[in-house]
C-alpha cells in the first residue's frame, strides 16, 4: 500500500553511476598533471629524405640514383634536390651536419660507400633521422658487380622498411605482355623486368598469344595461358625464368584458363571450360592430380588463394551479373562479398591478406579497387576508360594494373598505392599490359 | 439492543469483523510509516573546479597572478591621511594609454565633452589661445572611449548609417567649438577694453587725491603764516596744531583715497557682474535641447560605474584570478582545449606520417616542454605494441614533434606552465585513410 521500495535493477543503476561519476571527478582531477593531445589525422606527405650520393671507392655505380628514384616513387618520400644538400659527405664513417641538414627540411639522410672488396662489390649504408641526431640503421651487402642494381634495390627496401614498417618492394620483378606493333597487328610476348622498368627481357617467341601471366610466390616460376599461333586450344604454360624451360600444365580436352599458383605454390587453381560452363579446378603440380572446386552452370573464374590458402575468392556469373565470392579451397559453399553497383572481376587478394582487389565495370568506366575480404571497405583507387588486370606488390601496398585509352594508342602500365593518392607509371619499352608483380628476390628459392 | 449473532446468515458479523480489522490495520500501518531509503538514491555530481579560487579571485581579472592582491578601488577612509602615494595612484591608475592619448588628439571633436557641461572659460581669458581648449578637456577622459572611436575608424564595415552620423555629429560638434572660441574671444576683448578702463579710472582718483592734498598743503600753509603773524609766542602750541592739522589732512586725502578705490572696485565688479550676464546669456543663447548632445554626452559617459568600491591600504586595480596556492586546476578547461587545440596543431603540421595504410595502433609519446615552448628532453615513447607499423608511426610521430618544436604557446599560458609543461601525444592514424 505504501511501502516504496525502489526495484534492485533501479538501485543497482544508482550505485554504479554514483561509482561512475566518482570515477570520472578522480579521472579528471588525474588528468590535470598532464596535457592530453589526441592527434589523429596527419597529412599524408611525402617524407622529405636526403640521399647523398655513394662514396665510391674504386666501383663507380649510380647505386643512389636507383634509391633516389625508388623511394621518390614510392610515393612517401621526397628526395631533395642535390643543389640542397648543405655538405658533401666525405667520410662515411663520420656523423653527418644534423644541423645543416635540418635547415634543409631533410627528415632523414641516406649515406653509403661502395667498394671493392676483393674482386666483389660491397655496399654500405646509413640511414639517419635528422631530428634525432641518431642512425636508424646501417648495412652492408656483398655481390657480384653485376647485381649492383639489386644492391640499390636492396637498400632501398631497408630504408623503406625502417621508415614505414612495411616491408619493402623493391627487389622484385615485374612479367607482362609487352605490346609492340600497330594496333591491328599487335605482337604480343611474355616479358619479364625490375618493378623500376629496368633489366626488360622477353621470355617467349611471337609464336604465341600469351595472356594472364601470373608469378609464383615464392619461386621464379610463371604459369600463364597460351595460344599457339599455329592452331590449338589454348593452353596453362609453367614457365620457370631461371632456368628458360616450358613446360603445359594439363592437357585437357577444352579450354583451360585464368591459372594462379596457391601460396605455397604447390598447387595451381584455374578455369575448365565445359559444355559452355567454366568451373575452378585446383592442380597439385607434383601429382598433376586435379581437384574439381566448383560444380555450377555458370561461368567461375580468375581464383585467386588467401595468403594463407584456406580460401579462395574467384569471379562469378551464378548471380545473374559477374560477382565475386569466397569459398573454402577445398571448395564448397560460395558466399558473395561483392554488392556495390556494376560488374565485378578478377579478384586479387592481396598478400597481406587485409583486401582483394578487383576490377569493376561500370558502364563504359574501368576501376580498380580493394575492399576487404568480407566485402566490406570498398574503395576505387582509379577509374577511367580502361584499366584492368590488378596485381599486389610483394608487400601487399602497391598494386600495378594496365590502363589502355584505346584507339590507336596501346595500354600501358601503372602503379596505384592502397590509399589511391600514390598513382605513378611504370616505364616499358613498348606498350604493356596484363602485369604480374613477382616475389621479394631474396624470398625466393 | 445487540441481536444475536446468527451464524447462519454471517453477512453482517463478517462485515464489521472485516471493517474493525480495516480500521486497526490502517490505524497502526498509518501512524507508523517506515522511512524512505534515503542512501539508496543517486547523487548527481557535479565537478566544482575550485572554490577556493573563486571566492579569492575576481571573474574579470585575465591572470593568476603571483601575490593575489585583492581589488580596492580607494583607499579606506581611516588611513587617508596617512596615504601619501593615494592622489599619485588615482592618477596613474586614470591615465589611459598613449596610444589612447594620440587617439584623443587625433580628434579633438570626439573627445571634447559636450558644452553644457562645465563652462571651459579659464580665469586668465587674455592669454587663452582657444585651440587649447580643446586639449585641455577638464573631464578625465573615459579609456572605453577613444578606444571606441579608434575601432570606429579602422573598421569599415560599421554601419554607414552609424558613420554618417557620426560625421554630422562631428561637424556640430566643430561648429559648436568655433562658436564657442569666438565668444571667448570676444569676451577677452571686452574684457581686456574694461580692465583698460578701470585702470584709468585708477589713475584719475590717484591724480585727484594729489590736487587735493597739494591744495590742503597751501591753505595749511596760508593758516601758519596768519598764526605767526597774530600769535608768535606760543609756537609749540602753534606747532602742533599744525602737526595735528597735518594728520587730520593726511588722513582725509587717504580716506579719499580709498573711496576712489572703492569706486574703482565697484566699478570693477558691475563689470564682472555685466560680463557674468552676458555669459549666461551666452550660455542661454546655446540650444536648450539639442539630440546630438545628449547623444554625445551618453557617448563619452561611458565611465565606469561609480560605485563607494571596496576600501584598503592601497588602492589596487588589477585583481587577480585566484590565488596561486589554490590546489585546484588552474587552467580552465576551455582553455585548456584551445591549448591542446594549438599544439595538437602544430604538431599535426609536421607530421608526415609514412605509411599506406591505416594503421590501429596508436603510440603515446611524452614531451616535456620549458617555459618558452622548447623541448626539455628527447619525446620518450610511453606504450609498446608488437605491430610492425608500430615504430613507424611513433617515429614520425617523435620527428614531428622534435621539428615542430618550439612550439608557440601565448603569453597568457605562461602562469599555467606547469599544466602544460607535461604532454602526452596520443598519436592516432587510423582515420588516415
Amino acid at each position: 500500500m505504501n511501502h516504496f521500495k525502489m526495484p534492485a535493477f533501479l538501485h543497482q543503476y544508482s550505485v554504479s553511476s554514483a561509482l561512475g561519476a566518482m570515477l570520472l571527478v578522480a579521472a579528471s582531477t588525474a588528468a590535470h598533471a598532464e596535457l592530453n593531445i589526441n592527434l589523429s589525422g596527419g597529412n599524408f606527405q611525402p617524407m622529405p629524405i636526403a640521399i647523398t650520393d655513394c662514396i665510391n671507392e674504386g666501383q663507380a655505380t649510380p647505386v643512389a640514383s636507383v634509391i633516389t628514384n625508388n623511394l621518390s616513387r614510392s610515393g612517401l618520400f621526397q628526395p631533395l634536390p642535390k643543389e640542397q644538400f648543405p655538405e658533401r659527405i666525405g667520410n662515411f664513417d663520420a656523423p653527418p651536419q644534423f644541423d645543416a641538414w635540418k635547415t634543409r627540411g631533410a627528415q632523414a639522410l641516406v649515406t653509403c660507400r661502395i667498394s671493392n672488396d676483393g674482386g666483389r662489390l660491397k655496399a654500405e649504408f646509413r640511414l639517419f633521422d635528422v631530428f634525432a641526431n641518431q642512425q636508424l640503421v646501417g648495412q652492408q651487402y656483398s655481390t657480384d658487380p653485376a647485381s649492383w642494381r639489386r644492391v640499390a634495390h636492396l637498400i632501398s627496401d631497408a630504408v623503406y622498411s625502417r621508415v614505414t614498417g612495411e616491408k619493402g618492394y623493391f627487389d622484385s620483378r615485374v612479367v607482362f605482355i609487352d605490346e609492340s606493333g600497330p594496333a591491328k597487328h599487335r605482337r604480343k610476348r611474355l616479358a619479364i623486368m625490375d618493378q623500376d622498368g629496368a633489366n626488360f627481357k622477353a621470355l617467349s617467341g611471337s609464336d604465341m598469344l600469351v595472356v594472364t601471366p601470373r608469378f609464383s610466390p615464392n619461386s621464379q616460376e610463371i604459369t600463364y595461358m597460351g595460344f599457339p599461333l599455329s592452331g590449338g586450344d589454348p593452353k596453362v604454360y609453367l614457365l620457370d625464368v631461371a632456368r628458360g624451360s616450358r613446360e603445359v600444365v594439363g592437357n585437357f580436352p577444352n579450354m583451360s584458363f585464368s591459372p594462379r599458383f596457391s601460396p605455397d605454390g604447390r598447387r595451381i587453381v584455374m578455369s575448365l571450360e565445359q559444355n559452355g560452363n567454366a568451373n575452378l579446378y585446383a592442380m597439385d603440380l607434383q601429382s598433376r592430380s586435379m581437384t574439381r572446386l566448383t560444380t555450377t552452370a555458370a561461368i567461375d573464374t580468375s581464383p585467386s588463394y588467401s595468403p594463407d590458402g584456406s580460401q579462395i575468392v574467384f569471379e562469378s556469373d551464378r548471380g545473374g551479373t559477374q560477382q565475386l565470392y569466397i569459398m573454402a579451397a577445398g571448395g564448397g559453399g560460395a558466399q558473395r562479398i561483392s554488392f556495390g553497383e556494376g560488374r565485378y572481376s578478377t579478384p586479387v587478394w592481396s598478400p597481406k591478406g587485409d583486401y582483394i582487389a578487383f576490377t569493376r565495370q561500370k558502364g563504359n568506366s574501368f576501376g580498380i579497387g580493394i575492399m576487404k575480404p568480407d566485402g566490406s571497405g570498398e574503395r576505387i583507387l582509379t577509374e577511367g576508360f580502361h584499366n584492368e588486370g590488378p596485381t599486389w606488390a610483394p608487400n601487399g601496398r602497391y598494386l600495378m594494373f594496365f590502363r589502355d585509352p584505346g584507339g590507336q594508342s596501346g595500354p600501358k602500365l601503372f602503379m596505384v598505392d592502397i590509399t589511391g593518392r600514390v598513382q605513378v607509371q611504370v616505364p616499358t619499352p613498348n606498350y604493356a599490359s596484363d602485369p604480374a608483380w613477382g616475389p621479394l628476390l631474396s624470398e625466393t628459392r | 439492543m445487540l441481536k444475536r449473532i446468527d451464524w447462519k446468515e454471517p453477512g453482517f458479523p463478517l462485515s464489521i469483523a472485516l471493517h474493525l480489522f480495516a480500521v486497526l490495520w490502517g490505524l497502526f500501518a498509518f501512524s507508523s510509516p517506515p522511512p524512505f531509503d534515503a542512501a539508496n538514491e543517486a547523487i548527481p555530481v557535479e565537478v566544482v573546479s575550485d572554490v577556493s579560487e573563486m571566492t579569492r579571485g575576481s571573474k574579470k581579472a585575465e591572470k593568476v597572478l603571483p601575490n593575489t592582491p585583492e581589488q580596492v578601488d580607494k583607499v579606506a577612509d581611516l588611513r587617508k591621511e596617512n596615504d601619501p602615494g593615494q592622489e599619485k595612484t588615482d592618477t596613474a591608475s586614470i591615465k589611459p594609454p598613449t596610444k589612447q592619448e594620440e587617439t584623443v588628439k587625433d580628434e579633438p571633436a570626439n573627445a571634447e565633452p559636450p558644452q553644457a557641461a562645465e563652462p571651459p572659460i579659464p580665469t586668465p581669458p587674455a592669454r587663452q589661445e582657444p585651440p587649447k581648449e580643446a586639449s585641455q578637456p577638464p573631464i578625465p577622459t573615459p579609456p572605453s572611449k577613444p578606444v571606441k572611436a579608434a575601432s570606429a575608424v579602422a573598421a569599415p564595415q560599421d554601419d554607414p548609417d552609424d558613420n554618417r552620423e557620426a560625421e554630422i555629429i562631428r561637424e556640430q560638434q566643430k561648429k559648436d567649438q568655433a562658436k564657442k572660441a569666438e565668444e571667448a574671444r570676444k569676451l577677452a576683448d571686452q574684457k581686456k577694453a574694461e580692465e583698460a578702463k578701470a585702470e584709468e579710472a585708477r589713475k584719475l582718483a590717484e591724480q585727484k587725491a594729489a590736487e587735493q592734498k597739494k591744495a590742503d598743503e597751501a591753505r595749511k600753509l596760508a593758516e601758519q603764516k596768519k598764526q605767526l603773524a597774530e600769535k608768535i609766542a606760543a609756537e609749540e602750541a602753534k606747532a602742533k596744531a599744525a602737526h595735528e592739522a597735518k594728520l587730520k589732512a593726511q588722513k582725509l586725502a587717504e580716506q579719499r583715497k580709498k573711496e576712489a578705490e572703492l569706486k574703482a572696485k565697484a566699478v570693477a565688479a558691475a563689470k564682472k557682474a555685466a560680463e557674468d550676464k552676458k555669459r549666461q546669456e551666452a550660455a542661454e543663447k546655446a540650444p536648450a535641447f539639442d539630440p546630438n548632445a545628449i547623444r554625445n554626452k551618453l557617448m563619452a559617459s561611458h565611465e565606469r560605474p561609480t560605485s563607494s568600491g571596496s576600501t584598503g591600504a592601497q588602492v589596487s586595480r588589477t585583481p587577480s584570478l585566484g590565488t596561486r596556492t589554490a590546489s585546484g586546476a588552474r587552467l580552465s578547461p576551455s582553455d585548456r582545449e584551445a591549448l591542446i587545440g594549438m599544439i595538437g596543431d602544430q604538431i599535426r603540421r609536421c607530421w608526415n606520417l609514412t605509411v599506406t595504410s591505416a594503421p590501429s595502433v596508436k603510440p603515446v609519446v611524452h614531451i616535456e616542454l620549458s617555459a618558452n615552448g622548447e623541448l626539455v628532453a628527447a619525446p620518450r615513447l610511453t606504450n609498446s605494441s608488437g605491430e610492425p607499423n608500430f615504430r613507424a608511426v611513433a617515429e614520425s610521430g617523435m620527428r614531428a614533434i622534435r621539428q615542430c618544436s618550439p612550439y608557440r604557446i601565448p603569453a597568457k599560458y605562461a602562469q599555467y606552465f606547469d599544466d602544460w609543461k607535461n604532454i602526452n601525444v596520443r598519436l592516432d592514424p587510423s582515420d588516415l585513410l
